[in-house]
């Protein structure tokens, strides 16, 4: 018991490490989702097929594969990434990680918004135009309201994927909570280290989950 | 890198695709089995089998797939030492078996969920009917209450089943030589990381493709039948 209160500063500096990919991670994703979902509107072929390749490859691929084809390929390319002075980025893992996690979530969350999308009536957004609403108006009172309510189960089941996915970026000696745990059953041989961190990671996935379930009930009456 | 070289580690890759595959197809039966058996337990008057089948689900899905998996190969081999220590006799725990202990017991906390959602939107009555037509339980389980489970949990299934597939690659972190393990090996001894992880990327892409392809097969034929509305 002791034990574990002196492996505590260790494990909380982890935790931190462990919020900050995934909140990261989620915004950079979130973005890059919205991009794609936006270029995808411009229904060009050729963009199309290639947003479509990404996303399979992000889905169908396992994320640990895509932290090592980043982290361990951007040390053969070295060389160009130097020159193009991106190589002290590159060789961190941390950053490495956020990347990594960030393109992978993003082709997720795209997946869910155009699903969101594609489950909304077409006959409401032609109510709206015929009522005279501008484009903009319609997506903040029409679109974003009806999408949002159908995407939140798919989304915060992304979120928890991501908060434990993150802790995939400890097999590149990043320090996050599993890392730290696993540095330190490593150095100790401690088993109560790891069902200590288990119970964490239960935990805060179980309390997202409810808090989801919250937002859902709370907010949006489903 | 000579020609020869990278064919031998081609073949390798291959090699360890074959363990992965031997993974996830014992995974996924096992945790399917298991898996309704505990959405049964959920569903079960008694309030312990319920509570326990929920508690199994939450810590199941709530710990990530990683540390599942060591916490079950460290935990087993230091029950076994003390098996060991009693004259139980030496056994080894592998990573195989940890690997297969670890992904079943995921695989069965999601598709239990599957299974749970599955089964809450039967409808009674045909259960009923089925009874009153003189069928034992376990014919009313097999010809009536399965096709339609698997029907409705199919698709939530398949999703959960290429998950498995691809957290059979964290197997490489406990040194079995699966596919990501081998890659792992190739780019570290040819110092080429990036061919050799595209092309086991691509090898998984095939396997989920084929995986994804045998279950929207599955979803046609279990749905023969069934008017869709679209």
């Amino acid at each position: 018991m002791f034990e574990l209160l002196s492996y505590l500063p260790k494990l909380l500096k982890g935790l931190a490490v462990t919020f900050e990919l995934t909140f990261l991670a989620l915004v950079f994703g979130g973005l890059l989702a919205l991009l794609i979902v936006a270029l995808r509107g411009l229904h060009i072929r050729m963009l199309t097929w290639t947003l479509n390749a990404y996303s399979g490859f992000m889905r169908g691929t396992p994320l640990i594969a895509q932290l090592f084809l980043i982290y361990y390929g951007s040390a053969q390319l070295q060389p160009w990434l130097q020159s193009m002075g991106l190589w002290r980025a590159f060789s961190d893992p941390m950053f490495c990680a956020i990347f990594t996690f960030s393109l992978n979530t993003g082709a997720y969350q795209a997946e869910i918004f155009r699903g969101a999308l594609s489950a909304l009536a077409q006959g409401q957004i032609e109510a709206a135009r015929s009522f005279g609403m501008t484009r903009l108006q319609i997506l903040k009172a029409v679109i974003f309201p009806l999408a949002s309510r159908l995407a939140l189960r798919p989304y915060s089941n992304e979120v928890i994927m991501m908060l434990k996915g993150s802790s995939v970026a400890s097999v590149v000696a990043v320090y996050d909570l599993l890392g730290s745990a696993r540095a330190i059953f490593a150095s100790t041989y401690d088993y109560s280290v790891y069902l200590a961190v288990g119970v964490c990671y239960v935990v805060f996935v179980e309390a997202m989950r409810r808090g989801l379930k919250l937002i859902e009930t709370k907010v949006f009456n489903q | 890198m000579s020609n020869e070289q990278f064919i031998g580690w081609i073949w390798q890759l291959l090699e360890g695709a074959s363990i992965t595959l031997q993974l996830t197809l014992i995974c996924l039966p096992v945790g399917m089995v298991l898996g309704m058996s505990i959405a049964l337990a959920k569903l079960s008057s008694s309030k312990i089998m319920a509570f326990f089948a929920e508690l199994f689900t939450t810590i199941f899905r709530g710990l990530p797939e990683l540390m599942t998996l060591l916490i079950l190969y460290y935990g087993l081999q230091m029950l076994l030492e003390k098996g060991n220590e009693y004259g139980l006799g030496d056994i080894q725990i592998s990573s195989f078996t940890a690997g297969v202990v670890a992904l079943s017991l995921v695989a069965a906390a999601y598709s239990s969920e599957n299974f749970l959602a599955a089964l809450q939107s039967l409808e009674r009555g045909q259960i009923e009917a089925a009874r009153s037509f003189g069928m034992k339980r376990l014919q009313v389980f097999f010809r009536v209450i399965i096709p339609q489970v698997l029907r409705i949990a199919l698709p939530g299934l398949s999703n959960n089943c290429t998950n498995i597939l691809k957290d059979t690659s964290l197997v490489s972190i406990i040194a079995l030589e699966d596919l990501m393990r081998k890659s792992y090996l190739a780019s570290g001894n040819t110092k080429q990381p990036i061919i050799f992880y595209a092309c086991t990327c691509l090898i998984y892409l095939a396997m989920s493709g084929v995986l994804l392809a045998i279950f929207s097969k599955a979803e046609r034929h279990f749905s023969r039948g069934v008017i869709r509305h679209v």
